[in-house]
């Protein structure tokens, strides 16, 4: 963390005009766990999603072969002699 | 839309993410007044505004459905309304971890605060509506008038600094926003970042219209196989 604070103690300082609250230097290295929990949350629920998308793409991939399966069953069955309807 | 090209498009998504990172931490100057966590910025603007992009995205597929119903339209209006929720929730949580830290508070019920929890509230009473509607057309068609519907509070959204006195930063990106109202470092990071979370946007509205698209044609196998 000391780094990081560091890090933003040597970048330069630019205004932005929409947003200036006050004309006074802020304190660069303050608050920085809003900005590290902001950026954890979003690339972790991006992540998580993707993983959500990808477990139900499996339950989807094991519901078809499920179904191929009874499919192939009934077919079987249907050809077999004196099963068929 | 092949599988190569969607894994792809999501890798590309990644690399550009990165890139938005270094801008972000790296690239770019300290904001002279919000010192560092200012850089909340450069995700929580651009994916509000690609949360907009979802929105619009579930009006025309809406508006489309209900001109020419297919499952088509139906299931891109769905994709981008869940992908876009994500968004939005997450337009939410930055923030209000970006007002606790500048402002002192995690919530105000100003103007563009206010209209983005009902923005949030529309498209979550859409996901929940495809949940608990009937399956089939009657279903999709109840979705499209909402996804229609939740479309006018876009506008109201986006424009409220405007209107309304608001403590909420001015406008920094679009049509209405001022010229200069950004430091020309700053706007550079800020498009890209926007550019990044399109890709993205895109990327994860595709994987779920395919996924949609596939969950409808096994429950339909499934509905045909018992005789339904």
């Amino acid at each position: 963390m000391k780094d990081v604070k560091a890090l933003f103690a040597l970048a330069p300082t630019a205004p932005v005009i929409g947003m200036a609250i006050a004309p006074q230097q802020a304190a660069t290295n303050s608050n920085l766990s809003f900005l590290f929990v902001a950026y954890t949350l979003t690339w972790v629920a991006f992540f998580g999603y993707i993983v959500y998308m990808s477990r139900k793409q499996q339950a989807l991939r094991r519901d078809i072969d499920a179904l191929k399966k009874q499919l192939e069953d009934k077919q079987k069955s249907a050809s077999l002699p004196g099963t068929g309807r | 839309m092949n599988l190569s090209l969607r894994t792809g498009l999501l890798g590309l998504a990644g690399v550009m993410m990165l890139i938005t990172l270094y801008m972000a931490f790296l690239w770019v100057p300290n904001e002279a007044t919000m010192g560092a966590v200012q850089r909340i910025m450069y995700f929580h603007v651009p994916i509000a505004i690609i949360g907009f992009v979802a929105a619009g995205a579930v009006f025309v597929a809406s508006i489309a459905y209900l001109i020419r119903p297919s499952e088509k339209w139906d299931a891109i209006a769905y994709a981008s309304a869940e992908v876009g929720v994500l968004f939005i929730s997450l337009m939410l949580l930055t923030g209000t971890l970006w007002g606790k830290a500048t402002w002192g508070i995690w919530w105000d019920w100003s103007p563009r605060l206010t209209t983005s929890l009902i923005m949030w509230f529309l498209y979550v009473a859409y996901l929940m509506l495809r949940a608990y509607a009937p399956k089939g057309v009657r279903g999709a068609r109840y979705a499209a008038v909402l996804g229609i519907f939740a479309m006018i509070d876009v506008p109201l959204v986006y424009m409220s600094t405007t209107w309304w006195r608001d403590v909420h930063p001015q406008l920094l990106v679009g049509p209405a926003a001022p010229e200069g109202a950004l430091d020309p470092t700053m706007r550079t990071a800020l498009l890209f970042a926007m550019l990044t979370f399109l890709v993205l946007y895109i990327a994860l509205t595709v994987e779920r219209y395919y996924l949609r698209r596939a969950e409808e044609e096994t429950e339909r196998m499934q509905l045909s196989y018992e005789g339904r």
